[in-house]
């Protein structure tokens, strides 16, 4: 299925649809200000997946309720082909949801910070460490290349559906798009005239790496975070409708979505669209709390 | 344009005969584009490499995941072997290598026919099934960006826009069982999934594997009638699913071309705004490539996903199977054939970009 | 265009009509003439020319061959409307009003007609003259003897299934003449269940003509060969092709000996979500849907828009137990399993009530057969826990419940019991894998209690009894075994007829012994899965559970 959205912040840096909402407008100069509100969905989105499996109505995953019921005032979200109540299960979900796209990028964040620096700071020498460097760049690449979602489902198909594989297996198909990016961005700063300056200054090449080419080309990648948030939770979901997801009676989105697809088929829409519902809007308040923040201009 | 491949003719060629020095030079110029042909087996064994070890990755013994633990000491010995998990890892690499040079994908351990025969009828489909979502994609979103770019209507401009930012986040197989929900169950507008053909139709004979295709060279209307009115939906699905990612590019693209003074200098001119748009949509343009290229990586995993809904068979529903059935010859094989596909799309977006934009070609100075 | 002319579009329904006249308008002439030609058909599909059933089924068989072990669904349903046996149990009308097999008495299909010696020992089957195969061989009684060398030879799993009642072909069968096969038992006891085991699918009757021209030294009964190329026996249908994954086409046998079916053509098309199968018979998309939720039948049901069947249904739904380790290995805490059980609850959330309570596991209705003594079904928490304490349990027992994704209702039976034996002293977690997963983990005892679908399909009481519970068989999953109760079987055995009073009684014992023991525990019997469109009739409940479609008509 899935999406890897990407690279805009690669070939466009300045040129999200924020940044130039009319095209008449030539004075698109960033924002320097963080937009408050913007935060908030994300915040309650926090917030429940911390405490969302405390406080439902009825336990996520115990049968609550006559199997089948249609949303009403005693369960809000009705209950699905086992009695499980809808609301619970959805609210509860958000902890476990939350947790594996965190985890997700992060993982793939750090691979990709790893990966790039490695890649960026290497690839133009000779010899062996710039052909290693080089090889890995196209490894990378074919990652890429290869549909998200059938590479999750072989390697959940191989290691087994568990929280941990499932992490890893989204993690290491996403994280070629932080690699990428980071890389970009390396190969930018590494040409800029201070670094000349402290090399000849006698900083070594680790150091002058971490100190001077970390903390500047790490930006695209983190402005990524937002998309990649996305894409984890809908890649979870995705695994799970293939039948590579968590077991129920586990709140997870993705997995009762599957389950609520059946149902849907014969009417009863309830047990899948308000996972789906919930899902969306957990992207969308992501990355909205991303687009809070100042973004920044491009160095070219 | 120049590129520095080119400035590096050396003393020593001088000296040779003018046809070996015209080989050279042939070779030279079209070094960007041979390169990348040649390395393209190499690439693919690499990931067959990949695939092979992942597969020895897989903690305990794979060979008793298949057979359970009833299997008699032969049979257990025929999965192994089938496996390519018989003999020392050594062995085992050099006999799969050997295997695949022989275009010989293995044997699936459910079915016990050979992988590539079982591909063979079955992705040609799925990869029909892309193409058309990528190509109608493609329409659509160079239609909505110019409406929502080049000539912005009020309304349609803002929608098109929100459509893009949702690029990533729009789950396929949601959107899929809306569809069939929506559209089959409730308005009964759509022919019932089940199948690319109504049942009573016979299916076209096979002649290159791709439904379609076979249907439109068979000749007869009514049924390529009949196979359209069933594609409709899941190419839409995919349509849907998948063209705001390209769309979100093209739109961020064409907003950056109509401010670069080069775009403002013509509009200054007063050319016509038909060559102002055609000139920023041709520097669009390889960018959109290249997304569309990728595009298609993620319309494939999609079609999987459609393909299962509405009971296409395919690699999708071939999946689901060889996933129940712990087949992990055939998802081993998958894996490679699809990264095969995968590659070979990269390789022909990588030329025809590099044929659009010169400067794309290695050994080029590249600009950012 | 002959090529599909007999297969034009089914008309579809009224309301889809102008859209497809607005396509059609859009296509070449000569299409939108054949499109409307066709829409314009009448709706019912009982004109010859389109005596054809649509059915959407999960899964395709993996093998045209049973001998070659394809125990799905989809193989029992190909073998079935494409081979023959010697005899059948009849179909008869149940309480309900539906159709279903009389397990206790049989009629002649291959064989005319069949007698026993007066010491029960020795069966006589004539066989009907002139009956051809779909190859066109006719029926000998060499067919029969041969089809048996070949499940004794090869890895068939009908050995297995056939024992005690046949042990050893080679000298039980015999042939008198070209029309005429004895078959001996060794004690009376046993001719019930070879009854039994002739009318169902283990006792397949081949084409060895055909047969044995395929045969090679890799492959010397032709196993192989039948289970790539199908249509070797003397079933009323006949494979015309298959898509794998996608489409099974059936068309009626010319040469099956009771006449051409109805049905003209069984396409089967795969479709593999459930709800969407129940919504493709609902607006008559497909007249059969197989394999549907108790939900979605209860739906049709209510609304009237396809049929649905009830039956004195054996399959059942059950706990498997596994009494060899972890914690099942102790009686006492099957015992208090048993007490844990929502048997009601599930009845009721599952299976819509689309299901009955059980007593025992074997058949409640076999003639001279009793449940007396037998304790039904019932969730007692407090008795439960009562169980475990005295058996100095003091925390909740931790248990896994493995699912296969391939049963449908397991998970959702598994929550059930999750939750509610929670408040009976068990700490559920439910293992739900794949289907191949799950076989590996039951096969290999690796599983505390494993939720399944199950039903004997030869029904016969000492055969129910035996098949999960003999020493050293692998079909013995529980891993229980029991001295005591093996002889209370062969105490019923010993009394002749296994449909006598006598005999009951020692079936009943055996029941008691084996419910103390508790290796598995049995939830409820289901009533059938399938539902047909209101243009067909013709269903009936089979021990296979598959649909037969030579008894299947259209409705005028």
């Amino acid at each position: 299925m899935t999406a890897t959205t990407e690279p805009t912040a690669t070939t466009a840096p300045t040129t999200t649809p924020q940044a130039t909402v009319t095209t008449k407008t030539t004075d698109a100069r960033p924002r320097r200000r963080v937009i408050w509100w913007r935060l908030v969905p994300a915040a309650v989105l926090a917030v429940l997946a911390l405490i969302g499996p405390f406080i439902t109505p009825y336990p996520a995953t115990r049968v609550s309720g006559t199997s089948g019921t249609a949303p009403g005032a005693e369960y809000w979200f009705g209950t699905d082909s086992t009695g499980l109540d809808v609301f619970s299960q959805t609210l509860a979900a958000t902890q476990l949801n939350v947790f594996i796209a965190v985890s997700v990028v992060l993982l793939a964040t750090l691979i990709g910070v790893v990966l790039g620096l490695a890649i960026g700071m290497n690839e133009s020498r000779p010899g062996p460490g710039g052909l290693t460097a080089r090889g890995t760049g196209r490894i990378v690449d074919f990652v890429q290349a290869v549909p998200s979602v059938i590479v999750g489902l072989v390697l959940v198909s191989f290691f087994g559906a568990s929280i941990g594989t499932i992490v890893v297996a989204i993690a290491v198909i996403l994280a070629p798009i932080q690699v990428r990016l980071v890389r970009a961005e390396v190969l930018r700063v590494r040409g800029e005239a201070y670094l000349d300056a402290a090399r000849m200054a006698g900083t070594s090449e680790l150091v002058l790496t971490l100190r001077h080419v970390l903390p500047n080309s790490v930006r695209p990648a983190v402005a990524n975070m937002s998309v990649l948030f996305g894409v984890s939770v809908i890649l979870t979901a995705a695994l799970g409708f293939l039948g590579a997801g968590l077991p129920p009676p586990t709140a997870e989105w993705g997995a009762m979505i599957a389950r609520g697809a059946t149902d849907a088929a014969v009417g009863r829409w309830w047990p899948g669209a308000f996972p789906a519902l919930a899902l969306v809007l957990a992207v969308a308040a992501v990355s909205l709390a991303f687009s809070a923040f100042p973004r920044a201009g491009s160095r070219r | 344009m120049t590129t520095a491949a080119f400035s590096g003719s050396t003393a020593a060629e001088h000296g040779r005969s003018s046809a070996t020095v015209r080989t050279a030079d042939w070779f030279r110029r079209q070094r960007w584009w041979l390169l990348r042909v040649i390395a393209l087996p190499f690439q693919l064994l690499l990931f067959a490499l990949v695939a092979f070890l992942l597969v020895r990755l897989i903690p305990g013994d794979p060979v008793l995941t298949v057979t359970g633990n009833q299997a008699t000491d032969e049979q257990y010995a025929r999965i192994q072997e089938q496996m390519g998990l018989s003999g020392s890892l050594s062995d085992q690499l050099v006999a799969y290598f050997a295997q695949l040079l022989r275009f010989d994908l293995g044997t699936s351990l459910l079915t016990q026919r050979p992988l590539l025969e079982e591909f063979g009828q079955r992705l040609p489909a799925t990869l029909e099934l892309a193409t058309m979502a990528l190509v109608v994609s493609l329409l659509l979103v160079g239609v909505a960006a110019y409406f929502a770019v080049i000539r912005p209507v009020p309304v349609l401009s803002a929608a098109i826009r929100g459509y893009a930012r949702a690029a990533g986040a729009i789950p396929d197989f949601a959107v899929g069982v809306l569809g069939i929900f929506l559209f089959y169950a409730t308005l009964h507008l759509s022919p019932a999934p089940l199948g690319r053909l109504s049942p009573l139709l016979s299916t076209a004979p096979t002649v290159t594997g791709l439904p379609f295709v076979d249907t439109l060279l068979a000749g007869d209307p009514a049924r390529t009638t009949d196979m359209l009115w069933h594609l409709a939906l899941p190419v839409g699905v995919l349509v849907i699913a998948h063209s705001a990612v390209v769309l979100k590019l093209l739109v961020g693209q064409l907003d950056d071309e109509l401010q670069k003074p080069s775009t403002l200098f013509r509009v200054s001119t007063g050319a016509s705004h038909a060559t102002v748009a055609l000139s920023v949509f041709r520097r669009s343009l390889p960018a959109a490539v290249t997304m569309a290229g990728t595009m298609f990586g993620y319309l494939v995993g999609g079609a999987v996903i459609v393909e299962a809904l509405f009971a296409f068979g395919g690699m999708g529903q071939y999946l689901t199977e060889a996933l129940a059935g712990a087949d992990l010859t055939a998802m081993q094989g998958f894996l490679v054939a699809i990264a095969a596909v995968s590659l070979v799309v990269f390789l022909v977006v990588d030329i025809v970009t590099m044929l659009l934009d010169p400067r794309r070609r290695p050994g080029a100075q590249t600009e950012a | 265009m002959p090529e599909h002319s007999p297969t034009t579009p089914r008309a579809r329904r009224a309301r889809r009509t102008p859209r497809i006249r607005a396509l059609a308008a859009l296509a070449a002439t000569s299409a939108a003439a054949l499109l409307l030609a066709s829409c314009s058909a009448s709706s019912d599909a009982a004109t010859p020319a389109t005596a054809t059933v649509i059915e959407a089924v999960p899964s395709l068989p993996t093998s045209f061959a049973y001998d070659d072990g394809d125990f799905t669904y989809a193989g029992f349903e190909f073998q079935v409307n494409t081979n023959a046996q010697l005899i059948r149990n009849p179909y008869v009308e149940n309480a309900d009003g539906d159709l279903q097999q009389d397990y206790f008495s049989f009629e002649g299909e291959l064989a005319e007609s069949y007698d026993v010696s007066d010491d029960g020992l020795t069966y006589t089957f004539h066989l009907r003259e002139g009956v051809l195969s779909q190859a066109g061989n006719e029926l000998t009684a060499d067919d029969v003897l041969w089809s048996y060398e070949r499940k004794w030879n090869t890895a068939s799993v009908a050995p297995l299934l056939s024992s005690p009642a046949i042990v050893d072909p080679a000298r039980q069968f015999s042939k008198i003449d070209d029309y005429t096969v004895q078959i001996t038992v060794d004690r009376a006891g046993d001719g019930f269940t070879l009854l039994a085991l002739l009318a169902n699918v283990s006792a397949d009757i081949f084409d060895s003509t055909l047969l044995k021209e395929h045969e090679s030294a890799d492959d010397p009964y032709a196993v192989a060969w039948s289970a790539e190329n199908g249509n070797y026996g003397f079933g009323a249908y006949m494979l015309e092709s298959m898509t794998p994954g996608e489409e099974l086409v059936l068309v009626a046998n010319p040469n099956y000996y009771d006449g051409e079916p109805e049905v003209k053509k069984v396409i089967q098309r795969v479709v593999a979500d459930a709800g969407t199968r129940t919504n493709l018979v609902r607006n008559d998309d497909v007249q059969v849907a197989v394999q549907l939720r108790p939900a979605d039948l209860v739906e049709l049901e209510e609304s009237g828009a396809a049929q649905t069947f009830l039956a004195d249904s054996i399959n059942y739904s059950t706990a498997i137990l596994n009494t060899t380790s972890g914690p099942f290995a102790d009686e006492a805490v099957r015992t208090a399993f048993r007490y844990a059980m929502p048997y009601e609850q599930i009845i009721e959330e599952v299976y819509k009530g689309r299901a009955e309570a059980m007593t025992g596991f074997i058949n409640p209705n076999y003639p001279g057969g009793t449940l007396e003594g037998l304790e039904p079904g019932s969730y007692q928490p407090e008795k439960a826990k009562e169980v475990l304490e005295a058996a100095g349990y003091t925390e909740p027992v931790p248990i896994t419940i493995l699912t296969s994704n391939g049963v449908p209702d397991a998970q959702e039976v598994a929550v059930q019991i999750q939750t509610y034996a929670a408040d009976a002293g068990f700490d559920v977690s439910i293992d739900a894998v794949p289907v191949a997963t799950a076989n590996e983990k039951y096969y290999s005892k690796n599983f505390d209690a494993y939720i399944q679908r199950d039903q004997a399909i030869s029904q016969s009481p000492p055969y129910e009894l035996l098949l999960s519970y003999t020493k050293d068989s692998p079909l013995n999953n529980s891993g229980w075994t029991s001295d005591e109760y093996y002889a209370a079987v062969a105490e019923g055995v010993e009394a002749g007829d296994a449909l006598s009073e006598a005999a009951g009684v020692a079936w009943n014992k055996a029941q008691q012994i084996w419910q103390a023991a508790s290796p598995a525990v049995p939830i409820a019997f289901i009533e059938p899965s399938p539902a047909f469109s209101n243009t067909i009739t013709g269903y009936a409940n089979r021990s296979d559970a598959v649909i037969d479609f030579s008894n299947v008509t259209f409705v005028e």
